[in-house]
């Protein structure tokens, strides 16, 4: 006999036309032609399997039963899937697939598998007998081998897609990015340790409940601070009437309560929602602290003359785009200091209003009137805090700052070493980037985090103290530029020979003792947008303006870092930059090259011993 | 398995012997830095799970071009030298042929990937990121670059040449990238089968972004395991063919 594998091609286009026919062709006539022909060729494909096994002897008899048995296995898939396609509708009836589940995935798995089964080793062994061709004699071992390779390939791909199908189904995830409870950061400890008055912080969450282990974990912490910090937990649904009375309607609520004062955090009950909640944990629970054991305190923001408001202005004709100091409101919000308009309609030319904690100047663009700088110096010399953030183009305040010893240079300063690359183009090098912190109050949380925390600086002006100092008075440098920072009088970013190199004062505190009395305060920065929420995230400008607020409200013992989570932008200067693109790039792979060629000289050498 | 250990060690001996291989390595950090440095950290501030989201993006493309490039060698070089015979006739079964070259290319192919980490740890000095994320990370690119280097055996096997055998690596990669266009083109059951069935885009982002599956892991090892049979069962055709 002659090898026909032709036949088996036949079978295979067979399969092929009733594919296409059910799942391409979709209806109408053209699945009846490609189905119809499919279904005929396949019926052809088996008579002639069927027949050549009734005439065969010998090994190629067996050779035919093999094939006859492959497409007897191929023609039931195909049986099976028209059966739970359309037959089982009549023989079970439409609802079947409801009322038989079981066996409708039977039906859906059993003919995909007894189509590989079928088709996989067919080929195999059409394989092993074209081999064979010219052979006089069939080789029918050579054939077995191919009909139990294919077997075995295709039982491996039954059992593969059967275990994904299972694990896809039994599927268990672990999310391993990142999440971590906020654990108490030194400022709330710092807030807790400084109670005078016991608070209590009330739970409401369902028993065996995620956040709640979460959240009562980080409370226990912080209880160990001080004795006057109870700490309950309750399931709303058993103490509805406590709830109530706390003003509580659900489960996932934390009550901080002192006296009548109560402040409610709300969190989510799933801890894959509650996750961004409980990563800022520690400044929720920071604020809430704060407004029921302390004061809320008034800090003025001057307006009127080109500041920097609260909202970011857009340009217009007279005047250009201004950021503006909402994140700065939000960290006061935390502080539980509340932000008020001062301008001459609120008072500023008359006096300084009696309730303000702290007078604050961001930016501005023209002079205040001489009633106006009377009225804050009047302010500060009565023990006012004043808190004054100057640009190289707006005015210099001279009239105000040089009697108390201090002047700003109203001299642009630039860096092309240390910088933060922003726009990727030279103005960046206008965003200073520095360590500079020294020991004083107003810095202490910068001071304690070294050269893990930096500040940036963008377009500011260098500070002057003006020796000798007015009596009383005493100044401190508290942020200064590093040292390769040099005035660029003509805005071109690049130094020139005439524009001097300094660790530039950027930041000075001023204090003024006052016998039997507060002493007066004020913090004057050489650069307004520090403040503002152009300043770049991840790094510790933040923490300037808490600590700068905090000793100008005479609060500095509750300086220190607030245990934040979340996820921050990745920003870096343009040193660090370049460190990360020189190792990255050229580093690691000489590193590499430079071993391997180690290894293989060594290794050579060896060889001519 | 023993044997099969002995060849492993012998193939990841032969990669760590010769210059080509620290070249290899060399240029796949060279290739993964650029991109890193021009995308992942390039444009606008991003945040630290964004940067390293996209480091393992690129990452994963690096490994699958790695794993075409080291695995094409595996059995055609043994062919094209007329070394295999000499395999053939040691007293070594052909699944342990198949499963000692696997091992020393995968070897090979995690200390290239692994030579990358310091990157994204560069991220975590000035960024917020878990060491899971990076965990997961790697794990997705040692298990695709496994499954990829499983596909590159099978194309070696199938090949005469190295050459070849790159050619039929590739083809049969790109063909089970681009499942997840036949997964929208098709229809429900066909849909979900190509999808389950696209190497990258469904099981390989969750990796990207610090989430396990255990059904990813487990399709990637599925992956690897058919084509390693596969390419047994190519190797002991020559018996019938």
């Amino acid at each position: 006999m002659k090898p026909t594998s032709w036949v088996s091609a036949g079978y295979g286009v067979a399969l092929g036309a009733l594919f296409l026919g059910e799942r391409v062709a979709g209806g109408g006539r053209e699945r009846l032609v490609l189905s119809g022909g499919g279904g005929v060729l396949l019926g052809l494909a088996l008579g002639w399997s069927l027949a050549r096994t009734r005439r065969a002897s010998g090994d190629w008899r067996t050779l035919e039963r093999w094939r006859l048995g492959l497409f007897l296995l191929g023609a039931l898939g195909v049986g099976l899937y028209f059966f739970q396609a359309e037959g089982a509708v009549r023989v079970l009836g439409a609802g079947w697939k409801q009322k038989l589940p079981l066996l409708r995935s039977a039906l859906g798995v059993l003919f995909p598998v007894a189509l590989t089964l079928s088709l996989l080793p067919l080929g195999w062994v059409e394989l092993a007998v074209g081999g064979m061709a010219r052979a006089p004699v069939l080789e029918l071992g050579r054939v077995r081998s191919a009909l139990r390779s294919g077997l075995g390939l295709a039982f491996a791909l039954v059992f593969a897609f059967s275990s994904q199908y299972v694990a896809t189904r039994m599927d268990v995830s672990w999310d391993l990015a990142y999440f971590r409870t906020a654990r108490p950061g030194e400022a709330t400890r710092g807030l807790v340790r400084g109670l005078q008055a016991p608070v209590e912080v009330t739970l409401f969450f369902p028993p065996a409940n995620d956040v709640r282990q979460a959240v009562e974990q980080y409370l226990r912490e912080l209880s160990r601070e001080s004795p006057l910090l109870h700490i309950e937990v309750l399931d709303q649904a058993v103490e509805p009437g406590r709830a109530r009375e706390l003003g509580v309607g659900e489960n996932g609520s934390v009550v901080f309560t002192r006296d009548a004062r109560h402040e409610r955090l709300k969190l989510p009950l799933d801890l894959g929602t509650a996750r961004s909640a409980l990563q800022r944990l520690d400044e929720e629970v920071f604020r809430r602290l704060r407004e029921v054991s302390r004061p809320r305190r008034v800090l003025y923001l001057t307006a009127g003359h080109g500041e920097r408001g609260l909202r970011a202005q857009a340009a217009t004709a007279l005047e250009g785009a201004r950021p503006g100091l909402s994140r700065l409101e939000d960290w006061l919000r935390v502080l539980n200091v509340e932000v008020r308009p001062l301008g001459v309609a609120e008072g500023l030319g008359t006096d300084v209003p009696r309730d303000a904690a702290v007078v604050a100047m961001v930016g501005p663009e023209r002079e205040p009137s001489p009633e106006e700088l009377a009225a804050l110096r009047r302010y500060v010399e009565r023990g006012g805090r004043l808190w004054l953030a100057l640009e190289p183009d707006g005015p210099g305040l001279d009239a105000l700052l040089e009697p108390w010893g201090l002047r700003s240079s109203r001299v642009p300063l630039a860096n092309e070493q240390r910088y933060l690359r922003w726009s990727h183009q030279r103005g960046d090098r206008a965003h200073l980037v520095t360590t500079g912190f020294s020991t004083h109050a107003s810095v202490a949380t910068l001071a304690s985090l070294g050269g893990d925390a930096s500040v940036v600086f963008s377009g500011a002006t260098a500070l002057e103290p003006l020796p000798p100092l007015p009596r009383g008075v005493s100044l401190d440098v508290a942020v200064k530029a590093s040292p390769e920072t040099f005035q660029d009088a003509n805005r071109d970013f690049t130094p020139d020979a005439d524009e001097p190199r300094r660790a530039w004062p950027l930041v000075v505190a001023w204090e003024k003792v006052r016998p039997g009395a507060a002493a007066a305060r004020m913090v004057v920065m050489g650069d307004a947008d520090v403040m503002t929420d152009d300043a770049p995230r991840g790094y510790g400008n933040a923490y300037l303006l808490v600590d700068t607020v905090l000793w100008l409200l005479g609060e500095e013992e509750l300086a220190g870092v607030l245990s934040n989570e979340e996820d921050v932008p990745v920003q870096h200067t343009r040193r660090q930059d370049g460190v990360w693109f020189y190792s990255a790039v050229f580093l690691a792979p000489a590193l590499v090259l430079g071993v391997g060629g180690l290894v293989t000289r060594r290794r050579s050498r060896r060889r001519a011993r | 398995m023993m044997r099969a250990l002995l060849i492993a060690r012998r193939e990841l001996g032969a990669s760590l012997r010769t210059f080509q291989g620290y070249l290899i390595i060399a240029l796949v950090l060279a290739v993964d830095g650029l991109l890193f440095n021009a995308y992942a950290l390039g444009g606008v501030s991003k945040r630290s799970s964004e940067v390293v989201s996209l480091f393992f993006l690129f990452s994963s493309g690096t490994t699958m071009v790695a794993s075409v490039f080291i695995s094409m060698r595996l059995l055609a070089e043994e062919r094209q030298t007329g070394t295999l015979s000499l395999l053939y006739s040691s007293p070594v079964k052909d699944h342990e042929i198949v499963l000692g070259k696997f091992l020393g290319a995968f070897a090979f192919l995690a200390l290239l990937t692994l030579a990358t980490v310091f990157m994204p740890l560069l991220v975590r000095v000035h960024g917020r990121l878990s060491l899971g994320h990076i965990a997961a990370g790697y794990l997705g690119l040692l298990l695709l670059g496994g499954a990829s280097l499983a596909i590159g055996t099978l194309g070696s096997a199938l090949a005469r040449n190295q050459v070849l055998a790159a050619v039929f690596s590739g083809c049969m990669l790109v063909a089970l990238l681009t499942c997840w266009w036949l997964a929208r083109i098709t229809e429900q059951p066909l849909s979900d089968v190509f999808g389950a069935l696209a190497l990258w885009n469904q099981h390989f982002q969750p990796f990207q972004v610090g989430v396990v599956h255990v059904r990813d892991v487990v399709y990637y090892l599925l992956v690897t395991y058919v084509f390693l049979f596969a390419a047994t069962r190519v190797l002991e055709a020559r018996r019938w063919r």
